[in-house]
């Protein structure tokens, strides 16, 4: 397995507050190699000069929206690793995130241990 | 949550994010009124989104479920279910205001409702699928929970007479108001020592003010009876239609209001009571006609608040409960014997049903009318140092009174002194108290017994023990039966507080005693059956509260 510190993960998210709060919850967690984009077009651009291991990646964004971004990355890779973050209500959204390649999603507010599960199940699925 | 919320960094990026969304709110909004483009309120949804899950994350209640709720109103506009007016761009402005508010000042005491109720008319003037509404001419079999939907969606545009209070918060403010009420009583108990004109009268005003706080808080965690009594016209009449009875139900001051635990704790029992009734007490239909009643049966449940404590009967007019069955059952279960049988009373055996072995059998449901679950009640009201009264008559009805004390936190009391020991006695639970001639006590059957006069029930043989001997303090040698004569024989008489518990009243002889008018309740957890909990008196010392339901049956 590789070593948590090496796997690259890319916060995708318009709210720097939100990118702050899951940032250090993946840090407590031990995934300390993470990068950032505030909106969709910044994603898809962030996701080809680094090609991270998992992109969570925010529904709601202005420019282009999380599903939006996610079927670009999903273009450029079929295999990339992408959880979506979405509000409790969101359901019917994340079912279309996931009918286009996302592979899980986690709700907001962040429960640490839930994000930890999700991310670990994400990563040993090939 | 409150790691996040209390993160500085966190916080800071939050205000300053959150402002932004904001500000983008109102220009938007501004921008959509000149040209009614969908993108606008797209934005205004988007920047909404995000403050919600923000303030979700931060743990902030107020701004989450606010924006919730404007989320509902931008939803309806962008989908067409609702047209947009100047109305809705007002209300819109309004809510982003207070939104800036909530999000500048961490701590401000700012009641949302009116806020919710306005975009919530919002939504009901134009699509009545989309919103609960309570119709506020609702046929009374409205549940409790109707209440609540009262506060949010209130139409009334003023702002709203109530708030609501985290119990934990108010909680922590009678906790304050009780540690006052001790460390006043500490200072008067220093000033009272070296006596002073001057702080004694100022004391006496600062006295009064703390008793007016104390009551006010406490008067906070008060709730109606309305609150629970509003779903019984419901429960009786599913009851009795599942039942195929009928049932006319009366109700009898729901406006007085009790200590929330009170009303927690008291809820379950009188649903078991009023379903028993339904069930084994009022008769059907044609039964009732031979027996020359009424068709319909008359379930009554009045509250009445007398002093500090409040009785609640559960009355109905049906077969009431069958005496000799029940003794016979009770002797069949081997709980007491044929001789205890035949010598004991109507209301002694009465009280057999809350025996828990007797009362979970089916059969005596079926004799007695009662009995499932009574033994549940008799402890739930003993735990608030209250009592159960069952009055029955054969074909005339059954009566059951919860005696219950209105406060539970702050008390009055007597403090007893017993071999130098202090104790609490639980004003609810005394009868009175009297000093008697040793001559005045008398003896029946070994036993020592003492005459208690009552205005209204006539004269009573009260049974009396010595409070060191029920207690098992050392330092007496008792024959065993605590019948022993007190070791001071210089003092010709005995100082008696009177006990009432679960309808039994006992003599407690102890040293002297003291009033209390507020006895400050401290939780103490791990106390022996004895005691239920302990305050702390004037001099700092600990003092524990007696159980006196536990002392009267041991």
């Amino acid at each position: 397995m590789v070593p948590k510190n090496l796997i690259k993960i890319l916060v995708v998210d318009d709210a720097a507050f939100m990118r702050l709060v899951l940032k250090d919850i993946l840090k407590n967690l031990g995934y300390t190699n993470i990068i950032e984009a505030a909106d969709g077009l910044m994603a898809i651009e962030q996701y080809k000069k680094f090609k991270p291991d998992l992109v969570t990646m925010d529904v709601n964004m202005p420019k282009m929206d999380g599903v939006q971004a996610l079927k670009q990355i999903i273009k450029i890779n079929p295999m990339a690793k992408i959880i979506m973050v979405t509000a409790v209500e969101q359901r019917y959204i994340v079912q279309e995130a996931i009918r286009n390649g996302a592979k899980d999603y986690i709700v907001k507010p962040f429960d640490r241990a839930m994000v930890g599960t999700v991310i670990e199940r994400v990563l040993n699925t090939r | 949550m409150s790691d996040i919320s209390n993160n500085k960094e966190y916080r800071e990026l939050f205000v300053i994010e959150a402002n932004e969304h904001i500000q983008n709110m109102n220009n938007e909004l501004l921008a959509y009124e000149q040209d009614n483009a969908r993108e606008h309120i797209d934005s205004i949804f988007r920047s909404v989104h995000t403050l919600k899950g923000m303030a979700g994350t931060m743990g902030y209640e107020n701004i989450r479920i606010l924006c919730k709720t404007i989320e509902n109103v931008l939803d309806a506009l962008r989908n067409g279910r609702l047209m947009f007016e100047k109305s809705i761009a007002d209300t819109l402005f309004r809510c982003f205001d207070i939104l800036n508010k909530l999000v500048n000042d961490e701590h401000a005491l700012i009641d949302i409702s009116s806020y919710l109720s306005s975009l919530s008319s919002i939504m009901a003037s134009e699509n009545k699928t989309c919103v609960v509404r309570n119709n506020s001419s609702d046929d009374g079999n409205g549940s409790a929970n109707n209440n609540n939907k009262n506060e949010v969606t209130n139409d009334n545009d003023k702002l709203p007479t109530t708030i609501t209070v985290k119990l934990d918060d108010l909680d922590r403010l009678v906790d304050l108001v009780g540690e006052l009420v001790i460390a006043k009583s500490r200072l008067k108990g220093m000033v009272t020592n070296n006596a002073n004109g001057m702080v004694d009268a100022q004391l006496t005003h600062l006295d009064r003010l703390i008793s007016d706080l104390q009551y006010s808080v406490m008067k906070l965690r008060l709730v109606p009876l309305s609150t629970v009594f509003s779903r019984f016209p419901r429960l009786v009449r599913d009851t009795a239609s599942k039942l195929g009875k009928e049932v006319r139900l009366e109700i009898e001051g729901s406006e007085i209001e009790v200590d929330r635990s009170i009303l927690q704790a008291i809820t379950d029992p009188l649903v078991h009571m009023i379903r028993n009734a339904i069930d084994h007490g009022i008769e059907g239909r044609e039964e009732r006609m031979s027996k020359g009643k009424e068709p319909t049966g008359l379930l009554r449940i009045a509250a009445i608040k007398v002093e500090d404590r409040i009785s609640i009967t559960v009355e109905d007019d049906g077969k009431g409960i069958d005496v000799d069955a029940l003794k016979k059952k009770a002797v069949e279960k081997g709980l007491i014997s044929g001789d205890e049988a035949e010598r004991m009373s109507d209301e002694d055996a009465l009280r057999l049903i809350g025996t828990p072995g007797l009362s979970t059998a089916k059969e005596v449901t079926d004799i007695s009318g009662r009995g499932v679950g009574m033994d549940v009640v008799f402890k739930q009201v003993s735990r608030f140092g209250g009592y159960v009264k069952i009055e029955s008559r054969r074909d005339i009805g059954t009566r059951i009174t919860l005696y219950i004390p209105m406060n539970v936190s702050i008390i009055s009391g007597l403090m007893v002194y017993v071999h130098g020991e202090r104790y609490i006695i639980p004003s609810s639970n005394i009868v009175t108290t009297m000093k008697v001639k040793n001559s005045e006590i008398m003896h029946i059957h070994g036993k020592r017994v003492i005459r208690m006069r009552d205005k209204d029930e006539g004269d009573k043989i009260i049974p009396i023990v010595e409070m060191d001997y029920m207690l098992g303090i050392n330092g007496y040698s008792y024959g065993g039966d605590g019948s022993a004569k007190n070791g001071d024989s210089s003092n010709d008489s005995s100082s008696i507080v009177i006990v009432n518990s679960k309808g039994k009243s006992i003599g407690f002889v102890v040293d002297s005693f003291e009033y209390m008018k507020e006895v400050v309740v401290k939780r103490v957890v791990g106390l022996n059956g004895r005691f239920v909990d302990a305050t702390i008196a004037s001099d700092g010392s600990a003092v524990l509260i007696l159980d006196i339901s536990q002392l009267v049956r041991g």
